[in-house]
């Protein structure tokens, strides 16, 4: 069975990818890679699939109550990153701007969804799987992010470049 | 598909492409192992000696203060919050020693996490009657040593009672116990994911309740430092290898907990003027501090400047400064321009006072 070590140093980028992509904050996704890391080395004999376990225990973590922040957890340090190389890129990073923070103001179990679905790519059996819920919780957490993401995108977000 | 989807898979794609570098991933995890090793073995040592002065009694593990705890002080001024006015006597079984965390002058809470679990148990204490929590959860009114309090549970929720923002609903299984314990002294106790029945929950929180005594508990005492005149403590929170202080004005009134005043809620609508956080100097977020302000680069620690350096975004100004007298920890203090402590002398004057607690995650 490969080690610990190995897989860490093998996967643990790509892991940081998919904590980050989900969370949009780098402190966050740190903390809670660690977590579920130091949890897996725990039982690590006893772990088949390593990067499943991982990957499970991130986003129970994420959902889970105690840590949720309160208020206001609008990524926002993210967009500063990057300096904008074109006018259009511009515009994209501002459009992405709008939609993470309409995105960050969603219940955390409707944002894991929606990332599951669209960056994942994974079906809504497959989520649920991961989430640990019923099959019809996801898709009522799925068409609820939607649609608040769209009624709320009326106002502030028109998903052709600009923000209005 | 249309274009909210696209968004959304470009959102995240983007994400991807700036994630950490996870470059320390593997030292920064044997780190935390060492330290979860540590904390564990300790909770072992401590039940089995909590067991032994509990001879036998019952599942409740005694706990004990810390002995021979150092004074908050420094440079010959007293420097930590108040201690909480309470101790808790009593933990359900397999809870870890409390951490008493100072959410706001006069508000403090005790938390615990049970071991090998995500369940929590707090204690907040508070000198007003805190709001009425809102949502779909079950109440009823017991009697808490001779008084009145509210008891409400709300069950697993997993599905379509999900909280929206806002409400400050908790995720269920979720029970908090609310009372006054004494005039002017509220507590809030709070079984966050417990794994029982609601029968055993509630009578967790009424037996916790039932051991709350009137001696003090010292706040974690993670960073010590003397305050710019005008301020006081705000908050002091420590939560496994992280520490952040927050600072309000002197004249910033006691206030009751807010209902989103949750275990690990490390952010907060306090209004505070300038904020504290103990990092690793080799840590991501100190990396990337000159990439956050658009300066294109990261940082090597090696290249922090023993005066401190500066980096500002818009109205937000961030100083960051090495604690003296250790070889890993540095601070971050986060504050508004337009305040008068975002003067670079008075804030390298504040960072230069932090010496790391007893309690320090980063020593």
């Amino acid at each position: 069975m490969e080690s610990f070590d190995s897989y860490v140093t093998a996967d643990g980028a790509a892991l940081l990818r998919f904590t980050y992509a989900l969370t949009g904050d780098h402190h966050l996704a740190e903390d809670l890679v660690q977590e579920a890391l130091v949890r897996a080395h725990r039982r690590w004999n006893r772990i088949d699939r390593p990067d499943a376990y991982v990957r499970k225990a991130v986003l129970r973590q994420y959902l889970s109550w105690r840590r949720r922040r309160s208020s206001g957890e609008v990524p926002a340090r993210e967009f500063a990153r990057d300096e904008p190389s074109s006018a259009d890129h511009a515009d994209v990073l501002a459009d992405q701007d709008a939609l993470a923070a309409l995105l960050a103001t969603l219940p955390r179990q409707q944002r894991a969804v929606l990332f599951l679905r669209f960056y994942e790519d994974l079906d809504d059996a497959a989520i649920a799987d991961l989430l640990g819920c019923a099959v019809v919780t996801v898709r009522g957490y799925a068409s609820r992010g939607l649609a608040r993401l769209r009624a709320s995108a009326g106002e502030t977000f028109v998903p052709n470049g600009r923000t209005s | 598909m249309n274009d909210i989807d696209t968004a959304l898979r470009t959102l995240y794609t983007g994400r991807a492409d700036r994630a950490p570098s996870g470059q320390d991933l593997l030292t920064a995890v044997h780190g935390r192992v060492h330290r979860d090793r540590r904390r564990r073995l300790l909770a072992t040592i401590a039940g089995v000696v909590a067991l032994a002065l509990a001879g036998g009694l019952g599942a409740a593990a005694v706990l004990r203060p810390k002995e021979a705890r150092t004074l908050q002080v420094t440079d010959g001024k007293v420097v930590g919050p108040q201690p909480a006015p309470v101790r808790v006597g009593r933990l359900p079984a397999g809870y870890g020693r409390p951490v008493v965390q100072y959410l706001a002058p006069g508000v403090w809470a005790i938390e615990s996490t049970r071991t090998g679990s995500s369940a929590v148990l707090a204690v907040q204490v508070m000198r007003l009657e805190p709001a009425v929590r809102p949502g779909p959860g079950a109440r009823r009114t017991v009697r808490v040593a001779g008084a009145a309090g509210t008891l409400y549970w709300l069950p697993p929720t997993g599905g379509s009672s999900a909280p929206e923002p806002g409400n400050y609903e908790p995720v269920g299984p979720y029970a908090e116990l609310t009372y006054q314990r004494r005039p002017g002294q509220w507590l809030r106790i709070m079984s966050v994911a417990p794994t029982g029945s609601r029968a055993d929950v509630e009578r967790d929180l009424l037996d916790v309740a039932a051991g709350i005594t009137d001696e003090v508990s010292p706040v974690a005492d993670v960073i010590r430092m003397t305050l710019p005149d005008g301020t006081a403590w705000g908050r002091v929170l420590a939560y496994g290898d992280r520490a952040r202080v927050k600072l309000v004005d002197a004249s910033a009134p006691a206030g009751a907990v807010s209902l989103n005043d949750r275990p690990d809620s490390r952010g907060s609508d306090q209004r505070s003027r300038v904020t504290v956080d103990l990092v690793d100097k080799d840590s991501e977020e100190v990396r990337t501090m000159p990439l956050f302000v658009g300066q294109g680069r990261t940082l090597a620690s090696s290249e922090i400047k023993p005066e401190g350096m500066v980096f500002d975004l818009g109205t937000s100004r961030q100083f960051l400064h090495l604690v003296a007298g250790s070889d890993r920890a540095a601070v971050i203090l986060r504050v508004d321009t337009g305040d008068p402590l975002a003067d670079v002398g008075r804030l390298r004057t504040l960072a230069e006072s932090v010496r790391l607690g007893v309690d320090a995650p980063i020593r």
